[in-house]
């Protein structure tokens, strides 16, 4: 099966008056259709920004992203009307991503009214259509997002989403925001939703057990760069990067006679605002060298298995 | 809807009869007497006392105040003034068409071009172009409207000469007054656009139009821009109904006859009547004023507007909404 996106050398850099701030710095992975991939990493390692970039809401700096074996990455007004159609995101916070001023079925309509593909009756079939495949209500067809619990807000946030068939949704964080109850729900309606209509995710979150939960690979990030990329198995069974060691370390275990080693690391995040060339973590890595102050390669260390570290076969005695 | 305009227009009621009996009780105790003015330095002792007698001032309080709510609400009238001896409404309403005049165009200015640059302002935040409107418009807020009044006079009348400088004999007359009023407003709602722009182009559901695909023009003014509408409405409002009292200072340096300077004159007289006759106008269309801005609100607002309608009954019958907020 061919990769539906690819991203390749991917860079998005914001320039502030302090400095260029390296959110999303050479990151390169592949995602297979009808597939979920999570991104996880600790606040603020542009695992939001990288979404936000591939589904051009904002302009990369610079590499590549090929969707459908198409490159993408600069495309004009017209063509990107056209990808908009196959690439979507759902927002982390269902309070903030729906226009107060729209009512659930104004939400719905507008990007089915943009596309020109519904008029009339078609349009308000298609809109309950919708409403009813993510589980709203028909009375809230005139509802407003503020007459609305967070988990319907998602909903709502959801089906606005899925209006127009896409192929690829980015799912930003889509559960952080809702009390554990319907995350589950949401959860369960976006793997639905997903086997229904052959969906491809890439699952942004900082949620371990639900990056566990629904994903088929995942991407560790730290500051911006992408520091382990394998299956979701291989993960949490035999995770490479000593990045990756302490924050899958970090799951609190249920298992009473077993409980998990938590591995703190030591010392402050480095600023992403013009950082040194080289693996950003070595500052509190514990098997820093010199060596770490070179950049680093994303390395294949088996099938599927990529780890950017310099030492990662001495750290874990592989030949 | 329409029992929440009701219900506002009845509160009306109980904010006039307050603002009546404060402004009177405020007038009571201020010094200085009205007849020594009306009868100059030269007048006997006892023609003062004839006058006083004659206008009924050397009543008790208790007394006047119950015969000026009495001829104020049961024969809706201010009475007249004791200057000019004519009848205060009719008075105020000759002044209203120029007063109105200078608010509506000042006011409808400010919003014509302050909303647009503040718009352009906020979308292009951080550029060299934003800075200086900006910077132009924090010149614009800080400078008292007399002097630019002045300024306008000085360049407008007297050296290009294509300008009246004072008076009211045509819609000429205004131009200048109504630009020296609306500077200030444009600079001010310019400010408030691009910040009230900027906080509501920064939220997700921004985001979430573009996603959508919906054009630029369109994520600025059908998604953001009436969301960032409550602020505005709220100032130009407030500069609105304030206006509409009468802008003291330009109706002055351009000798317009409107409520502003007939205020004024009134308080150096001591004119009771003509006094407690204005102040009870301006908090009558300040009322009146403040309550289409609510309504405004409510056609902009979703939120507010169910506010509004929170206990109608046609809302529960129709079954709709309602869900566990």
């Amino acid at each position: 099966m061919s990769a539906l996106l690819e991203v390749k050398h991917l860079k998005k850099y914001f320039s502030t008056h302090k400095g260029v701030v390296h959110a999303v710095d050479d990151v390169t992975f592949s995602l297979d259709e009808g597939k979920t991939m999570g991104v996880v990493g600790e606040s603020g390692c542009g695992k939001s920004t990288l979404g936000r970039t591939i589904i051009h809401l904002q302009e990369p700096t610079e590499g590549q992203i090929i969707f459908q074996g198409e490159d993408v990455t600069h495309l004009k007004r017209k063509d990107l009307d056209r990808l908009r159609e196959n690439m979507q995101i759902v927002f982390q916070d269902p309070y903030s991503s729906l226009n107060p001023r729209l009512s659930v079925r104004d939400t719905i309509a507008e990007p089915l009214i943009l596309s020109h593909k519904f008029k009339g009756a078609a349009l308000e079939k298609e809109v309950n259509r919708l409403m009813e495949l993510v589980g709203i209500e028909k009375r809230l067809h005139n509802a407003y997002p503020h007459e609305m619990d967070g988990g319907r807000r998602q909903r709502v946030g959801i089906g606005r989403a899925l209006a127009l068939n896409p192929k690829f949704i980015v799912c930003d964080e889509p559960v952080s925001a809702l009390d554990v109850s319907i995350q589950a729900q949401v959860l369960n309606l976006l793997m639905d939703l997903q086997q229904e209509n052959k969906l491809t995710y890439m699952f942004v979150t900082h949620d371990l057990s639900v990056v566990r939960h629904i994903s088929d690979s995942i991407c560790v990030m730290y500051l911006g760069q992408l520091v382990e990329t394998c299956s979701t198995e291989e993960l949490f069974k035999n995770q490479l990067h000593p990045y990756s060691k302490a924050l899958l370390s970090a799951i609190p275990s249920v298992d009473i006679h077993n409980p998990t080693k938590r591995i703190v690391i030591k010392g402050e995040i480095v600023s992403p605002i013009d950082p040194k060339p080289g693996c950003r973590f070595a500052a509190r890595c514990p098997y820093a060298c010199e060596a770490c102050k070179e950049p680093q390669k994303l390395e294949m260390i088996s099938t599927g298995h990529f780890v950017s570290c310099c030492r990662v076969k001495e750290i874990n005695q592989l030949s | 809807m329409s029992k929440y305009i009701l219900k506002r227009i009845l509160l009306m009621i109980p904010i006039l009869v307050g603002v009546a009996i404060l402004i009177f009780t405020l007038m009571f105790f201020v010094p200085g007497d009205p007849v020594e003015i009306i009868l100059g330095s030269s007048a006997t002792q006892a023609q003062v006392e004839t006058v006083r007698e004659q206008l009924g001032l050397n009543q008790p309080y208790i007394i006047r105040l119950g015969s000026f709510l009495q001829q104020l609400f049961l024969h809706g009238s201010f009475g007249n003034s004791y200057v000019q001896g004519t009848d205060v409404g009719a008075e105020l309403l000759t002044r209203f068409p120029r007063t109105l005049i200078l608010a509506l165009f000042s006011i409808l200015l400010s919003m014509v071009v302050g909303i647009p640059l503040g718009i352009r302002a906020a979308t292009h935040a951080n550029s060299a172009e934003d800075r200086i409107s900006m910077f132009v418009s924090m010149i614009g807020v800080s400078m008292p409207n007399f002097w630019l009044a002045l300024m306008l006079v000085l360049l407008f009348a007297l050296k290009l000469g294509i300008l009246p400088s004072s008076g009211d004999k045509g819609f000429e007359y205004y131009i200048l007054p109504i630009l020296a009023n609306a500077l200030g407003g444009i600079a001010g709602v310019a400010r408030l656009t691009r910040s009230s722009m900027l906080e509501v182009i920064r939220a997700d559901y921004v985001s979430t139009a573009r996603a959508k695909g919906v054009s630029e023009h369109d994520v600025i003014y059908k998604h953001a821009l009436p969301n960032a509408m409550i602020p505005i409405i709220t100032m130009c409002g407030g500069r609105f109904g304030g206006q509409l009292g009468g802008t003291v200072v330009i109706e002055t340096v351009f000798s317009i006859p409107g409520i502003g300077a007939y205020l004024i004159n009134s308080i150096n007289n001591r004119d009771y009547n003509a006094v407690q006759g204005s102040v009870l106008y301006i908090a009558f269309t300040f009322s009146v004023v403040m309550l289409l801005v609510d309504l405004i609100y409510a056609f902009i607002d979703p939120r507010i507007k169910a506010q509004y309608e929170g206990h109608s009954k046609k809302r529960i019958k129709r079954g709709e909404v309602k869900a566990d907020a």
